[in-house]
């Protein structure tokens, strides 16, 4: 089964921010390999902080290095503050 | 080393009564608006429910996707403009020094559809939950930024406000730029976007649009007796300007040469016109002194225009002030009365058609002038478009809190 955090978040990749799917791997490095700028980078943060309903700080958005970082990163965000916006139980 | 000149070479438009040069020229000709009922907000509360609409644009044909998709429908318009009159330029920007070409464009109030969305946004999520995007949509500069990205324009750059003379101080300036050597080739012109709830509004809330919804082509009528507001609308247009000894080096068509620019105050009011017209006869003068051309040689006026009662009297006094007797020999027209009132963009409309003019010897109509105003007894062409020789025009501008702007353009004298 998808995991729906990770597809949510390349959804937002691969439409707002414009990366080509080809590109979207776990270990892609978000401004090496996906060429995400200082305001491609802040202009995610805001994407992700919408469809999540979670807060991104700037240390958070900071840290993080490859898309994988980034989907373990706002799975943890998600299950931990905001159930509801999780991934519904079957 | 011999004078610089500021010559034409390059026509793009996107009115509501035509996308694209051809189109809108040949609407324009003939008489057809380009106002219509409002569809794309709710206007069930207004009294007026009417303006001029741009159909059938579609950004994706100038603009990559994701640029597209983060731009204000002020961006799309003015690089649309902007893009077909650099196509129409026969330019190869590959082969231009591009630290020589730039971009001035008008607007007078840049990306208002996007500023309201996130003002209501910010009410409803609060203002620390802003999109990014807020700022670089909403700034009025993002015209001609988009534009300088778009083609590698790496010369002057800026965006002039001032209401509905913005386009017209926009391509005097941008004449400026050329005549003083700070560029050799400037994409310039004007552009608005103003039909969002909003901004519609507040036209509406100083009771100066048309009332005329069960009518909308014959609402915008400058100079008639039944006229009743203006007609909000919203429109791009660009020219390229080009230093003459540029232009033919490389063999360009050129329209008209741009020879005379004003920018002048009346002082007076942010919203009405000195009734004595004295302003606007000033801006008139300056542009014909500036351009070393006396009235009696200015073959047509294209007038500001508006259908308001306020302007289209006043401009009438003001040309007979500085023409004389011979203000009741020129032919006079007004392209709102086929457009509306595009704000921003209206004299950049304005100055294509006046191109066309000189480069066509034909003067549009001043559709929709069935009962003239007896205090407007000019000849403002009424009923039909109009052959003639001509080759001096004169184009007004009067915006909003008095800023005033006139061209003067010409057929190239060899």
């Amino acid at each position: 089964m998808a995991d729906p955090v990770s597809g949510r978040i390349e959804a937002l990749l691969t439409g707002s921010l414009n990366i080509p799917q080809e590109k979207i791997r776990p270990e892609a490095d978000l401004r090496h390999d996906l060429g995400l700028d200082s305001f491609a980078a802040v202009e995610l943060g805001y994407a992700i902080e919408e469809e999540f309903a979670i807060k991104v700080t700037d240390e958070e958005l900071a840290s993080v290095k490859t898309l994988g970082d980034l989907v373990a990163a706002v799975r943890r965000k998600v299950q931990g503050t905001t159930p509801e916006a999780a991934p519904a139980a079957p | 080393m011999a004078k610089r000149r500021a010559v034409v070479t390059g026509l793009g438009v996107v009115a509501p009564n035509g996308t694209g040069v051809a189109e809108f020229w040949k609407a324009t000709l003939e008489g057809r608006s380009g106002v219509r009922l409002v569809t794309t907000f709710d206007v069930s509360l207004f009294d007026s429910k009417i303006a001029g609409t741009v159909e059938g644009l579609d950004p994706l044909a100038f603009l990559p996707p994701n640029v597209a998709r983060k731009s204000d429908r002020f961006v799309h318009l003015g690089v649309a403009a902007a893009s077909e009159a650099l196509k129409d330029s026969g330019l190869d920007l590959e082969r231009e020094d591009r630290t020589r070409a730039g971009c001035i464009i008008g607007s007078g109030l840049g990306g208002m559809l996007f500023h309201e969305e996130q003002i209501l946004a910010g009410y409803e999520k609060g203002a620390h939950r802003l999109n990014p995007l807020c700022v670089p949509r909403v700034t009025p500069n993002a015209v001609a930024s988009h534009i300088a990205i778009q083609h590698g324009l790496l010369g002057p750059n800026m965006v002039v406000s001032t209401a509905c003379a913005s386009a017209t101080h926009a391509i005097g300036e941008a004449m400026r730029k050329i005549l003083y050597g700070d560029a050799d080739l400037m994409v310039t012109g004007g552009v608005e976007a103003p039909l969002t709830q909003f901004t519609f509004g507040a036209y509406a809330a100083m009771k100066v649009l048309s009332k005329r919804n069960d009518a909308p082509q014959k609402a915008s009528r400058p100079f008639d007796r039944d006229r009743d507001g203006f007609v909000l609308a919203e429109g791009g247009a660009a020219l390229v300007l080009e230093d003459l000894e540029h232009a033919r080096r490389r063999g360009a068509r050129v329209y008209a040469e741009l020879v005379g620019y004003s920018a002048a105050s009346g002082a007076h009011h942010m919203v009405i016109p000195d009734p004595t017209g004295s302003d606007a006869a000033q801006a008139m003068s300056l542009a014909l002194r500036d351009a070393g051309i006396g009235p009696a040689d200015v073959d047509y006026i294209n007038a500001h225009g508006t259908s308001t009662h306020a302007n289209d009297v006043a401009e009438t006094k003001a040309i007979k002030d500085v023409f004389g007797d011979y203000a009741r020999r020129i032919p006079i027209s007004a392209t709102k009365s086929v457009t509306g009132h595009a704000i921003g963009a209206a004299g950049g409309i304005e100055a294509v058609a006046c191109c066309l003019t000189l480069d066509q010897q034909v003067i549009h109509p001043t559709t929709n002038l069935e009962n003239p105003d007896p205090e407007c007894d000019l000849d403002y062409v009424p009923g039909a478009a109009r052959e003639a020789r001509v080759n001096v025009v004169l184009s007004n501008s009067f915006g909003f809190g008095n800023a005033n702007a006139c061209l003067v353009f010409t057929r190239l004298a060899l």
